[in-house]
């Protein structure tokens, strides 16, 4: 049972270590499955799945997704070399216009107005940084900055007939010039240069473009008349905020007129017409605000496409990546081709096309021929959207090569180190998986091992125990808790892990302020693992040692409660009589208590019912005290005579007559109970004593028929009869016939000690003397057999206090089984030693035949050694010595080892006290 | 020689009985029951008497008793039973020896023939000598250094001679082992271990009847030897 408990232990201890040693591998598997790519955007981070192991890298959704990035980066690229490149080569020259540039990204906020920068002034003031400054003027200052416009032409009715301002048709520049010399200049120089049209005739009613005729100025005029100039130019200013420029602001002053803020852009570097102030440009507000928005937009864009273009072009060129690309379209200025295979720019298209082809992966699309070849996953669709997002960079006649160098020949690049990566990573998944599932299939199979041997053990005899150790001993819904608590931790660590090896690549992790080193990873994994293990296998074999014995619903807490009722309400049914007889009596006594102390609190005006009450209850309640005194008095008298009954004195006798109730009943029982046992006391000796003096009757009786057997066969023998089988018979019968004479004797013998009808006259005597005696009277028999006695310790007196003659029966039977079973020629050996106010005889001798039987047989009557019967004596020998030795309070042990025949004797030592 | 009143219900050891003593040349005379034995006694001259105890009509001791109230011839009780109560009964109410059954015929043949001889030649051993010794049947004379056990002369080897004349001396007084051996051997009893107590059962095998139920030379177990008086 122990062993089989060391092992069940090692055994899982085994199975919690493969647990740890599953974990650490899953960990090895989930720490080292991924691949860091340096792309465009910066590192990237792809984790290898373990589904993924058995396909090649092209299949591999990393491969897919690090394609899919190239794609996304070449159309980009090639629209921003279209941007940025004439010929093929950056051009810091190149004139962007920022109106067009602005509407080609979509920024465009409309107006007709632009301005030409060069693409280098552009990018050096995106890099330093678009600036502004905040103007602030008057509200008559800000209409008229660009020009006087309170020009009938200028206005229109609404539909109410409202006067408003309809549009900028005529302006004249009669403003004061109030700013600096230089502001003043750049806007005459504008008007100038760009607003011919306005500034062509002044003064001419019918050629401002307004649409508008003579008689509708004339009475646009006339309602200008009706308002103040200030009306007019509030009119003129909600014109322009109605247009919903940003950054225009106004606030209210305190003498109540107006200031409007206005952010206006710093002109870092001038036009390529030279012009470096924007406003120059524009005729009035509308159009400033909306060209400073396109150059801004235009700045901002480029900046980072030239940033862009830069990492993108680098990282792409020619020797620098594994991508092969050719982008071939049809521009306004001709056949305009962007590659990094050099060789191929200038072949036809079918035979890049074939040149490609012999990629692995590739992808072949002319948009207008609808030709779309490929082996990647990508969709023409998918490929439609990547381009559509640089649509104007991109016309129909575009044809685009994309293809994937397998050969992996550049290093450094994306597909090259997730390639190099993946190679590494693919076969030792595949061996941590392996190593997993041969883990998890030992864990799987002492599992099962210990599942089925759960909670049986071998017993003494082999055959098979349930057990249930401590732990199983608690409620089921502690284990239940227990395992709910398990599955929470277990989660808790699962998402824990789940981080860890999410974040296994970002080197310094912290976890609860430790820094996770690679083996502080690992232990974590391995510690879930064991985690795992050990809460599910105590849990499990709980459970299974709770099935198999059966103790998963018995051993719940809501089964004791349960239990618990069906008892109560089991013990009140069977005991209705009780119930009757003492829980309705004292529930009504309470009542009546009750009752009493509510009256007397009503009644307490009226003295005399009061007074009345009171008796009552001191009555009635001095009474029920009375009586419960009295029946515990005799219960515990009753008790008293139990013991008493039940200890030696089984002639007690309960009073019964003096007891009252069902004391009374009880006492009777007891009595009855007593008289029971002291009847089976009576039986027992009289049956003993019958038995004996049957026995005895018995060999009475054949004695007086073995008297003549005896007589006669002694006659047989006298008449000298010499022929042999007759002669032989004769000496049988003789034999038989002693050896019946010594068993009956015997059988009286063993009888009468057994049934304690012998008187011991006990006195003082030496067991030295004794043992000396008995060796003298047996020296002859001795002899024939040629045993030698050795006492020696036979001058050293040892007295004993026991009747002599019995005692000599004891050491006659020892000496007379020593002559008829030693074997012949050996020693016997007596020893006699005193030893704590006790005399101990041991005899032994050497046993002339195998002793087959036990030594406790030997004692019982009708046992003999040779377990035959056949020679002679009585088989009773032993059985008697050993009564008589225990009659007189001594002890009588047989003991056995091989051939060695030994009998152990204690007496207790004679003191002179005794007497 | 004598004549011999054998009593026992049953016919069958009577039979046995009057064959051993009748080869001794005694005289049988049978009865088979105590009223037999008694109405025997009375008609013929008998010398002793075996009779059984248990007995239809009347059993041995009542018949006993009866004829203890006029005869002293010796009776030997023949008995099954073989307790020591039975026995002490026996003798108390007159029995000169007790044997119980089933015993051995030449034993009784003995028996039969020392009380004869004792019943015989009561008083005629009256020697007055200081030297001589007499306990029963037994005699010793130190004079002569004779043993006579029933009138019959013992051979004894002068230890045994010793040992008896030691215990004859003083009868009724137990000696131990170490006591005879000091006083015989005339030196310390250690080492005497049990030479004296197979010169006792040597000499109990020559005086003795029955060797194991000794009428003189009694064994006291685990105390010593004597000779009680008589």
């Amino acid at each position: 049972m122990k062993k089989s408990t060391f092992k069940r232990f090692c055994l899982e201890l085994l199975q919690h270590l493969l647990a740890a040693g599953i974990m650490t591998a899953v960990a090895g598997l989930l720490l080292n499955s991924y691949i860091a790519v340096d792309s465009i955007d910066g590192p990237k981070v792809y984790r290898v799945f373990p589904i993924d192991t058995g396909l090649e890298f092209e299949e591999s959704e990393i491969y897919h997704d690090l394609f899919r990035n190239a794609v996304s980066d070449i159309t980009q690229l090639v629209a921003l070399k279209g941007q940025l490149e004439t010929d093929g080569i950056l051009d810091p020259s190149k004139k962007i216009d920022v109106t067009e540039y602005a509407s080609e990204i979509g920024q465009e906020s409309g107006g007709a107005l632009t301005a030409v920068y060069t693409l280098d002034d552009i990018v050096k003031w995106g890099k330093s940084g678009v600036e502004f400054t905040d103007r602030f003027m008057s509200m008559s200052e800000f209409v008229n900055y660009f020009g006087y416009c309170i020009y009938p032409e200028n206005f229109k009715l609404d539909e109410y007939g409202q006067l408003c301002f309809d549009d900028f048709y005529h302006i004249t520049d009669t403003k004061e010039k109030d700013g600096d010399g230089e502001e003043g200049e750049g806007e005459a120089g504008a008007e100038d240069g760009e607003e011919g049209e306005g500034a062509e005739t002044e003064g001419t009613v019918e050629d401002w473009g307004s649409g508008k005729s003579a008689e509708e100025i004339a009475m646009i005029s006339d309602k200008l008349e009706k308002n103040t100039q200030d009306e007019l130019e509030d009119m003129v200013f909600s014109y322009i905020m109605s247009r919903n420029l940003d950054g225009i602001d106004i606030s209210r002053e305190d003498d109540g007129s107006l200031t409007v803020y206005i952010p206006m852009l710093n002109c870092r570097y001038a036009t390529v017409e030279g012009e470096k102030q924007l406003t120059a440009c524009a005729g009035n507000w509308i159009e400033y605000m909306q060209l400073q928005e396109n150059v801004v937009a235009t700045i901002e864009s480029l900046t980072v496409n030239y940033q862009r273009y830069q990492v993108c072009n680098e990282a792409y060129k020619a020797g620098n990546s594994n991508v092969k690309y050719m982008v071939r379209m049809m521009t306004d200025e001709g056949m305009c081709t962007y590659t990094n295979v050099p060789d191929l720019a200038g072949l036809e298209d079918n035979e890049v096309t074939e040149s490609f082809n012999e990629y692995r992966r590739y992808l072949i699309y002319y948009p207008d021929s609808l030709v779309f070849m490929g082996n990647t996953i990508f969709s023409e669709e998918e490929i439609d959207d990547y381009i559509g997002v640089y649509s104007y960079a991109y016309p129909d006649t575009t044809h685009i090569w994309l293809g994937v160098d397998s050969k992996y020949g550049i290093e450094g690049d994306a597909f090259q180190t997730a390639y190099a990566v993946y190679q590494k990573i693919v076969p030792n998944a595949g061996r941590f998986i392996a190593l997993i599932l041969v883990l998890a299939f030992l864990w799987l199979g002492i599992g099962i091992y210990l599942t089925f041997t759960a909670g049986m053990a071998i017993g003494e005899n082999g055959e098979q125990i349930r057990y249930l150790n401590r732990f199983d001993k608690l409620w089921t819904e502690l284990l239940i808790a227990l395992a709910a608590g398990f599955v929470y931790g277990g989660m808790r660590g699962y998402t824990a892990i789940m981080d860890i090896a999410e974040t296994a690549e970002v080197m310094p992790t912290r976890l609860m302020g430790v820094e996770l080193t690679k083996l502080y990873r690992y232990g974590l994994f391995a510690l879930y693992g064991v985690y795992v293990s050990v809460g599910f296998t105590t849990v499990w074999h709980s459970m299974v040692r709770r099935v198999k014995a059966g103790s998963l619903l018995q051993g719940s807490f809501l089964y004791t409660i349960y239990k618990g009722i069906d008892n109560a309400v089991r013990f009140v049914l069977r005991h209705r009589n009780s119930v009757v007889s003492t829980l309705l009596p004292y529930n009504l006594f309470l009542f009546l208590n009750l009752v009493g102390i509510a009256s007397v609190y009503k009644l307490w005006d009226r003295r005399g019912y009061v007074f009345l009450i009171l008796l009552i209850m001191v009555l009635v309640d001095g009474v029920v005290g009375v009586l419960l005194f009295r029946r515990n008095a005799e219960q515990a008298e009753i008790m008293d005579g139990i013991s008493r009954v039940g200890d030696v004195e089984v002639e007690f006798k309960v009073d019964a007559d003096s007891l009252h109730g069902s004391s009374r009943e009880l006492a009777i029982a007891v009595n009855n109970i007593g008289e029971g046992i002291r009847r089976a006391v009576r039986t027992s000796m009289e049956d003993e004593r019958m038995k004996t003096e049957l026995i005895t009757n018995v060999s009475h009786d054949l004695k007086t028929p073995l008297t003549s057997i005896i007589s006669y066969i002694d006659l047989l023998k006298r008449m000298h009869i010499e022929e042999e089988p007759a002669r032989g018979y004769i000496n049988i019968l003789d034999s038989k016939a002693q050896r019946l004479k010594q068993l009956t004797d015997d059988l009286v013998e063993a009888s009468r000690i057994s049934s304690g009808s012998i008187v011991l006259e006990k006195e003082k005597l030496n067991l030295t003397e004794l043992l000396n005696q008995g060796i003298g009277e047996f020296s002859e028999r001795m002899e024939e057999s040629s045993l030698q006695v050795v006492f020696e310790d036979d001058d050293i007196p040892a007295y004993i206090y026991a009747d002599s003659r019995r005692m000599w029966r004891v050491v006659e039977n020892l000496f007379n089984n020593i002559c008829k079973y030693a074997m012949e020629g050996t020693r016997v050996y007596i020893d006699m030693a005193k030893r704590e106010g006790k005399i101990e005889v041991s005899v032994k001798n050497i046993s002339r035949q195998q002793m087959s039987v036990r030594p406790e047989e030997l004692t019982e009557r009708f046992i003999r050694g040779d377990s035959s019967r056949t020679t002679e004596g009585s088989g009773l020998g032993l059985s008697i010595a050993k009564s008589l030795v225990q009659v007189h309070g001594g002890s009588f042990e047989i003991l056995m080892d091989g051939d060695l025949f030994k009998v152990q004797m204690s007496f207790p030592e004679y003191i002179l006290h005794t007497d | 020689m004598a004549n011999i009143l054998v009593c026992d219900d049953d016919r069958e050891i009577v039979d046995a009985i009057e064959i051993y003593l009748s080869q001794d040349g005694h005289s049988i005379f049978k009865a088979y029951d105590g009223k037999q034995a008694i109405d025997l006694l009375k008609k013929e001259e008998i010398h002793l008497l075996v009779m059984d105890v248990m007995m239809p009509k009347l059993d041995g001791i009542r018949a006993t008793l009866k004829i203890r109230e006029y005869s002293s011839i010796p009776i030997i009780m023949l008995s099954a039973k073989s307790e020591d109560t039975d026995k002490i009964l026996g003798l108390n109410i007159g029995a000169d020896d007790y044997i119980t059954k089933p015993f051995n015929p030449l034993e009784l043949v003995a028996r039969v023939k020392s009380n004869l001889r004792r019943y015989t030649s009561l008083g005629s051993l009256s020697a007055e000598s200081k030297s001589v010794y007499q306990v029963g049947g037994l005699v010793i004379n130190d004079d002569t250094k004779q043993v006579i056990v029933d009138g019959e002369p013992v051979k004894m080897t002068p230890i045994e001679y010793n040992i008896l004349l030691l215990l004859m001396k003083n009868q009724g007084r137990v000696f131990s082992i170490d006591q005879i051996y000091e006083s015989i051997w005339n030196e310390d009893a250690i080492g005497a271990d049990n030479t004296v107590a197979v010169h006792i059962r040597h000499i109990r095998e020559k005086i003795e009847i029955n060797p194991r139920e000794p009428r003189y030379l009694k064994v006291v177990w685990g105390v010593g030897y004597k000779i009680d008086k008589q």
